[in-house]
C-alpha cells in the first residue's frame, strides 16, 4: 500500500516487518519466528520468491523476541520504534546477502544483478525503508497491541478456569 | 500416556493454529498470492476511475500530433501492405488500472486489475502514455504482476533511433535507467530518442523507451548514458496491456525454456538459444560498424523496410509500425519524413544478416517507386 507521500527514494515502508516485529516484542522466541515463517511465506507469494522473504523475517522475529524488551524498558512508542529501524537494516541486509549467494548460480534474472549494484541498492533499501518503517511503526503497534491485550484479558481468565478444572 | 494425553490438552490447539497458518501461507505461497491480489482487487475496484479521463486529456496540440500520427500509422501500414510486408502484430491493447505497488523493496513491480479472464498472459508487453513500462510476469484471473523496466534485473535491448547505435538498459529503480551501448564510441547526444531494438527478444521492436538525459563516455566496459523514462513509471494510474509478438513466435525451444522456471520473471535471459545480453552483443560491434557502414553509403534510406520480409522468416519479428510515432514526437528538431523509413534498416542489419540484403534493393525498389506517388 502506498499513500502519496509515503514514499522515500521510492521505497515504501515495510508493513509486513512492522507487523512481525509488534507481535515477536511480548512473545516468545519461537512464536516469533513462525510468525516470521508465515508472513515471509505470504510474501513470497505476492512477489518473488527467489531469494525468499521467510529467512530475514523470521530471523527478525527471532531476534526481537529474544531481546526481552519489556525486561528492560517499560516504555512503549521509541522503544518500538528503534527496534523496527535496526530489524529493518537488519532484513535487507539477510537479503542482499541472499541475492549476493544466489549471484554466481546463473540462469534466473538474479544473475542480472551484479554485487556492486546489490549493495548499492541495499544501501537505500535499507536505510529508507528503516527509517520509514521505524516512523510508520507505532501505527501498527498500538491498536495491535491494544487489541492483543483485550484479547488477553478475556481469554486468561477462561484459561485459568479450565486449568484448575483439569486438575 | 497420560502424560501425552496432558501435553496434547495444554497444547493442542496452539499447535493446530500453527500448523493452520502455515499450512494457508504454504497455500498462499503456492497460488503466488492469487487470494490476496483478489481480494485486493475487490476491495479497490469502488475507486478506479474511468479510463476515458485519464486518455482524453491533452492539449489541443497534442491532439492534431495524435491524429498525425494516426494518419501516418494508417498510410505506414498501406504501404507495408503494398508491399507485401507481413506484420503481426495485432494493435489491440487491453486498459488495465494499476491497483498496487509491489510489496517488496527489491523487485520493481506493479499489480494490475485485469488477468487472464482477460485474456492477459505472462510475457504481454506493457505500456504506460509515453513509452514501454515493463512486462507481465503472473497472471490471476483478474489481475496480474508487472515486471517494470526500471527494476534493476531487467535487461531490455534498445538502439539510439537517430544514430541507431544499439545497447541495453538496466534499471536504477526510480524514473531513471542506464543504457550500456556495444560500441566504444556511440554516436549519441542529449536529447536522443531511445526504442527498443530488434535484437531484443522479449519486447517488439521500436518501442519508446526514453530520452537521453546524460552521457559518460568513460565508463570501463563501455560507454554509459542515463535515460529518462517517457512513462511515469512513479505514479502510473492506467497502462495498456499488449499482446507480444515476439512471444509467440519465440517457438518451440523458448517454450521449453519458459517451461522450466514458470515462476520466474526471466528478463532477457530467459532463452538460452539466443540471449540477447551483454556477452552476444559485445561480440557484434566490428561486424555490425562495418555492416551498418557499408549500407548507409550504399543503399538510399527509402529501401530499408523491404529487407524486412525477406529476413523476417529468419529472424525475430521486426515491429515498424510502432517507430514512426515516437520519433517526431519526441526529438522535435529532427525532420519528421525520413526518420520513420530510415528507421528499422540498420537494427536489422545487425543480426546477421545473410545475402538476401544484395538481392533485396532491385527486386523492390521499382514497387515502392511505381505505389509511391
Amino acid at each position: 500500500m502506498r499513500l502519496p507521500g509515503m514514499e522515500l527514494l521510492s521505497v515504501s515502508p515495510n508493513w509486513l516487518l512492522i507487523w512481525v516485529v509488534a507481535w515477536s516484542v511480548k512473545r516468545t522466541g519461537f512464536e516469533g519466528a513462525i510468525a516470521g515463517l508465515v508472513l515471509g511465506l505470504i510474501q513470497d507469494g505476492m512477489t518473488y520468491s527467489d531469494p525468499t522473504h521467510v529467512f530475514s523475517l523470521a530471523v527478525v522475529g527471532f531476534l526481537t523476541a529474544r531481546l526481552q524488551k519489556q525486561r528492560y524498558i517499560r516504555e512503549d512508542f521509541v522503544s518500538i520504534s528503534l527496534i523496527v529501524f535496526g530489524m529493518a537494516v537488519l532484513a535487507a541486509t539477510i537479503t542482499a546477502l541472499q541475492f549476493s549467494w544466489h549471484n554466481p548460480a546463473a540462469s534466473t534474472e538474479m544473475a542480472n544483478r551484479t554485487l556492486g549494484e546489490i549493495w548499492t541498492n541495499h544501501q537505500r533499501i535499507a536505510l529508507s525503508s528503516a527509517i520509514l518503517s521505524s516512523l510508520w511503526a507505532p501505527v501498527v503497534y498500538y491498536p495491535l497491541n491494544r487489541w492483543w491485550e483485550m484479547v488477553e484479558t478475556v481469554i486468561q481468565p477462561q484459561q485459568n478456569k479450565l486449568k484448575n478444572q483439569s486438575f | 500416556m497420560y502424560a501425552l494425553r496432558r501435553w496434547w490438552d495444554r497444547n493442542g490447539v496452539k499447535l493446530g493454529l500453527i500448523s493452520l497458518a502455515i499450512g494457508s501461507a504454504v497455500l498462499l505461497r503456492q497460488t503466488q498470492g492469487a487470494l490476496v491480489f483478489e481480494t485486493y482487487r475487490w476491495l479497490t475496484q469502488p475507486f478506479f476511475r474511468d479510463p476515458a479521463q485519464v486518455t482524453q486529456a491533452g492539449s489541443p496540440r497534442e491532439r492534431e500530433l495524435e491524429q498525425r500520427l494516426v494518419e501516418l500509422e494508417s498510410q505506414n501500414r498501406e504501404l507495408q501492405r503494398l508491399l507485401k510486408y507481413v506484420d503481426q502484430r495485432s494493435d489491440k491493447g487491453i486498459t488495465a488500472p494499476v491497483i498496487g505497488r509491489s510489496s517488496d523493496h527489491w523487485w520493481q513491480e506493479i499489480v494490475l486489475s485485469r488477468g487472464s479472464n482477460d485474456g492477459i498472459q505472462p510475457g504481454f508487453i506493457v505500456s504506460g502514455i509515453g513509452g514501454i513500462v515493463g512486462r507481465v510476469v503472473e497472471v490471476t484471473p483478474h489481475t496480474s504482476r508487472v515486471l517494470l523496466i526500471s527494476d534493476p534485473s531487467s535487461k531490455v535491448g534498445v538502439t539510439i533511433s537517430r544514430s541507431r547505435n544499439m545497447g541495453y538498459i538496466r534499471g536504477q529503480s526510480a524514473n531513471r535507467v542506464i543504457l550500456v551501448f556495444v560500441d566504444k564510441v556511440p554516436d549519441v547526444r542529449k536529447g536522443d530518442v531511445v526504442t527498443t531494438s530488434a535484437l531484443s527478444r522479449l519486447f517488439p521492436s521500436g518501442l519508446p523507451v526514453g530520452i537521453v538525459e546524460s552521457i559518460s563516455f568513460n565508463k570501463s566496459p563501455a560507454p554509459e548514458a542515463v535515460i529518462e523514462l517517457s512513462a511515469p513509471i512513479s505514479h502510473l494510474e492506467w497502462v495498456i496491456v499488449s499482446p507480444n509478438p515476439k512471444l509467440a513466435e519465440a517457438g518451440a525451444a523458448a517454450e521449453k525454456a519458459r517451461a522450466k522456471e514458470p515462476a520466474k520473471p526471466t528478463v532477457l535471459q530467459a532463452d538460452p538459444v539466443a540471449p540477447e545480453n551483454q556477452l552476444t552483443e559485445y561480440n557484434l560491434p566490428q561486424e555490425s560498424i562495418q555492416q551498418f557502414q557499408n549500407r548507409t553509403e550504399a543503399e538510399p534510406p527509402p529501401i530499408a523496410p523491404l529487407e524486412q520480409p525477406i529476413s523476417a522468416p529468419s529472424t525475430p519479428e521486426p515491429n515498424v509500425e510502432d517507430v514512426p510515432p515516437v520519433i517526431p514526437k519526441a526529438s522535435l528538431p529532427n525532420p519528421v519524413e525520413p526518420a520513420p523509413v530510415e528507421e528499422p534498416a540498420p537494427a536489422m542489419s545487425l543480426p546477421a544478416l545473410p545475402a538476401p540484403i544484395e538481392t533485396a534493393p532491385p527486386v523492390s525498389d521499382p514497387v515502392e517507386g511505381r505505389d509511391n506517388p
